[in-house]
């Protein structure tokens, strides 16, 4: 086994013991191949000069490279052409078996590949190792068999049968064993290699043949059904979209916002405003300015189990607050809004403007159903009373005026402690 | 450039056979490219030096296991050119 050889110290090939070499494995005079050496440098200077490029066969290329050297910063970099040297790919392989991983573990088979590829001798195969594993199987008879109640289990003894003297294969040769890493045996030679290669008989160990996968040949019958149904999909998607897109688009320019009440029992109730007559006849009738949709367009709800109107109301309004609204609407049927019955029907009413920005009409509606409430906590005596009351000014300040008569000492007391002046809040 | 070129240009200059020509030029390859494969350095006078450089090993990080993964050493071929190859390919360039 060769030892990988470390990194020596430069050698100049102009020395004279080098040429000297090279000239009587030439067959030529030292002066001659002094000569040579030099007529082919200059023939590789002449080359890079012309053209930028020397190829040599079976070696490598020279190369000048413009890019420069430092690609993460350019600019730092220097911008001078450089010669480069690409070895060939057998050059590579070369150098990697003898100086790469291969010859750092140790694997006998990185020379005989080595000579088997570059110089073609006729030498004999290693051969294939069977796997251990697969005489490794071993299994009791015992586990195999069923248990026979009364019958003992048959145990076969092997030693007792004698052995057939045509099955016996009698190992003429061996692999020789591969020496440690560092051991003096590791040593090798290319002589030692060929006596060895020359005594030893090609041996006839048992081949066994293991089912190899069948390679499937790409069937182009199966390929373009694929093909034939992903573009066909493709331009039904694209057809989809070129006829519905529009139409869609244009159905959504035309009709105004809608809110859809959707009631509990799966009945959607659709406020949107009708067209009228002259709409649908003219479309000179649309260009007149139309007033804004209602944030939400009222409706009505079946009660299920689980619903109150602090819920409902942040289902339809989007604000949990608005909910007295609903409690005006349906006060006749609501006794305590606290308690709703199941499948009772309830008016929703209509909200113009969003939660956030309630028009006039919505403020005054809502300081009403807030009065009412107030009205029924004071009936049932409940500590919640002052802040209905509360909320109601919140919304419309005139009620503290117009339902003066109707509020008690301590509620009026209250929203005098809890109502901030405006400078104050600004302040 | 190419080898063909090369041999015939050598055959011209050193008054031998295209074939002669060829069969040193493979020789003088053939035993540089071994002396590399000893792990030499090969340095012409007023050419450049050829050689085989080993990578220091590293070690980089899977972010699949989470686990820093040894690297083993990689060798890389390098030519230096001398000051007076550096100088005509710069001159050519300018030209």
């Amino acid at each position: 086994m060769k030892p990988r050889p470390q990194l020596q110290t430069p050698k100049t090939l102009t020395g004279r013991g080098e040429i000297e070499s090279l000239a009587i494995a030439g067959g030529v005079s030292i002066a001659f191949m002094r000569k040579f050496i030099k007529e082919v440098m200059a023939l590789i200077e002449e080359g890079l000069r012309r053209d930028g490029v020397v190829k040599i066969h079976n070696f490598g290329t020279f190369r000048i490279d413009e890019t420069p050297a430092n690609k993460i910063m350019p600019a730092r970099a220097s911008l001078q052409p450089r010669v480069v040297f690409q070895p060939a790919k057998s050059l590579r392989e070369l150098i990697l078996l003898s100086l790469g991983p291969a010859a750092r573990t140790g694997m006998a088979i990185s020379l005989h590949t080595l000579l088997e590829k570059y110089f073609k001798p006729s030498l004999p195969k290693f051969p294939t190792p069977i796997a251990p594993e697969i005489y490794a199987e071993e299994f009791d008879i015992a586990e195999v068999l069923p248990d026979i109640p009364g019958e003992p289990v048959p145990v076969f003894d092997f030693a007792e049968v004698e052995p057939v003297a045509d099955i016996v294969v009698e190992k003429t040769w061996e692999p020789a064993p591969v020496p440690a890493r560092g051991s003096p045996a590791s040593t090798f030679s290319l002589a030692e290699e060929e006596s060895e290669v020359e005594t030893a008989t090609a041996p006839e160990w048992p081949r066994r043949d293991f089912p190899v996968p069948p390679i499937v040949p790409p069937s182009s019958r199966r390929s373009f059904k694929r093909w034939a149904w992903s573009s066909g999909a493709f331009a039904v998607g694209l057809l989809l979209l070129l006829f519905l897109l529009p139409g869609r688009i244009a159905e959504q320019q035309d009709s105004p916002r809608r809110f859809v009440a959707t009631t509990t029992n799966g009945a959607a109730t659709n406020n949107a405003r009708p067209i009228s007559s002259d709409q649908t006849k003219s479309p000179a009738a649309n260009v007149k300015p139309r007033a804004p949709a209602p944030f939400f367009a009222g409706g009505t709800h079946q009660v299920a189990r689980g619903d109150n109107l602090w819920g409902l109301s942040g289902n339809y309004y989007h604000n949990h607050y608005l909910w007295p609204n609903i409690y005006r609407v349906n006060a006749a049927t609501i006794k305590n809004p606290d308690i709703l019955e199941i499948a009772q029907q309830l008016e929703l009413p209509v909200l113009y403007g969003p939660p956030q920005k309630l028009t006039a009409v919505d403020r005054r509606n809502l300081a009403e159903s807030y009065l009412l409430l107030y009205r029924h906590y004071k009936q049932v005596e409940s500590h919640l009373a002052p802040f209905a009351l509360w909320a109601a000014v919140q919304y419309e300040a005139r009620i503290k005026k117009d339902f003066a008569a109707e509020m008690r000492e301590d509620d009026l007391a209250f929203l005098q402690a809890h109502t901030v002046s405006r400078a104050l809040a600004e302040r | 450039m190419t080898t063909n070129e090369m041999v015939k240009t050598l055959a011209a200059h050193l008054k031998i056979t295209q074939q002669e020509a060829r069969r040193l030029l493979q020789h003088f390859f053939t035993t540089i490219s071994a002396k590399l494969q000893n792990g030499e350095t090969m340095v012409f006078r007023s050419f450049g030096a050829l050689g085989i450089e080993e990578s220091r090993p590293i070690r980089t990080f899977d972010p699949a296991t989470r686990e820093f993964v040894p690297q083993p050493s990689e060798f890389e071929f390098f030519f230096r050119p001398y000051k007076r190859l550096k100088e005509i390919i710069k001159a050519q360039r300018l030209e």
